[in-house]
């Protein structure tokens, strides 16, 4: 299945990109998307977006098509969804 | 409500009292509003311009400290002969030059533990545009539990994002930040279009919430990215475990 992952704020400074498109396997879950990226885009990414434990940091927001998704990441099934965003918090004035 | 704008406010918002869904109930609103906003650099400055050419009746700017040369590329209610002086009483300068007919207080400090309670209490809506999450959190904590409309509007290089809030009915900024971000720096990069886009947002958000026109995007997100021009909103959910606006708050 094919899913966008669109970034934002200083996660997009670290990828170079607004947003890529991904080819995963169907069933695969939020977690595992987020250990996939990690794997992908290295330190700096992972420590912004996750924790220690390897759980999304709490105020990393997730949205799934245009939808805020609240829940356990580890079961989230990402089938039928098109488009996931990741935003870090960002407080710039 | 009508008689309590003057010929003055007639002729003044004359424009903006053609808007269908504002007219003079809507102007009698931001008339005897309060808006505090916090603070007043790239992005609250917008903000309090916008407030004070909508016609709000008093605007208090909170905001501590002097303004520096490397503030002037986003910061528009200063004036580069103002350099070293407070950064809250060059904004309201400015401000009472441009619209001599509203109040605007400075308050020449941030916001603290010690004196969010009092300044929102002193407000019927609250600009949030500070660049720490402390600060951000405190306000939100105050207008939740002063049940205060809060605006709050962020950017970062060229996005930004602003979430109006209504305590009671839609998420809060705890609800959806739990805790203070540990990788959030006060640095962050910045072009002053893009500060002044999130806060004219932000502040037709509060202009409609105070005024009853239009409908608010509360429970909503709106975020865009200035690089590609792609906005977005982006629907909100409640925490009911939020430590400030939850079950157990």
């Amino acid at each position: 299945m094919k899913i966008t992952v669109q970034y934002t704020g200083q996660l997009a400074g670290i990828t170079g990109v607004g947003d890529e498109l991904l080819d995963l396997e169907e069933g695969t879950t939020l977690g595992a998307l987020v250990g996939q990226l990690c794997d992908r885009h290295g330190t700096n990414y992972t420590e912004l977006l996750v924790s220690g434990s390897g759980e999304l940091r709490p105020s990393t927001m997730v949205i799934f098509d245009g939808e805020q998704a609240v829940g356990d990441q580890s079961t989230m099934d990402l089938t039928g969804i098109k488009t996931v965003m990741l935003m870090t918090p960002i407080a710039g004035g | 409500m009508s008689e309590l704008l003057s010929d003055l406010d007639r002729a003044t918002y004359e424009w903006q009292l053609d808007v269908p869904g504002f007219g003079e109930e809507g102007q009698a609103k931001l008339r005897q509003s309060t808006a505090l906003v916090s603070r007043c650099g790239g992005l609250g400055g917008p903000i309090c311009f916008a407030l004070a050419a909508a016609g709000f009746g008093k605007i208090i700017i909170a905001h501590a400290g002097e303004l520096r040369l490397d503030d002037l590329n986003r910061q528009i209610l200063m004036r580069h002969e103002d350099l070293g002086k407070s950064r809250a009483e060059s904004a309201q300068s400015t401000l009472a030059a441009f619209n001599p007919a509203i109040e605007v207080e400075a308050v020449a400090e941030n916001i603290t533990e010690e004196n969010a309670a009092d300044l929102v209490s002193r407000a019927d809506i609250v600009f949030s545009a500070a660049p720490l999450f402390e600060e951000r959190f405190l306000m939100n904590r105050e207008c939740v539990r002063q049940d205060k409309f809060l605006v709050d509007s962020a950017m970062y290089n060229l996005e930004g994002r602003i979430i109006p809030i209504v305590p009671g009915q839609s998420a809060c900024l705890s609800c959806l930040y739990p805790e203070v971000p540990p990788n959030w720096k006060r640095r962050f990069p910045v072009i002053g279009a893009v500060s002044a886009l999130a806060a004219n947002i932000g502040a037709m958000e509060g202009i409609k919430m105070v005024s009853g026109l239009g409908t608010a995007q509360t429970n909503r997100m709106i975020y865009f990215d200035s690089a590609l021009m792609r906005f977005q909103t982006i629907e909100l959910k409640r925490n009911p475990e939020c430590r400030v606006c939850g079950n157990s708050a």
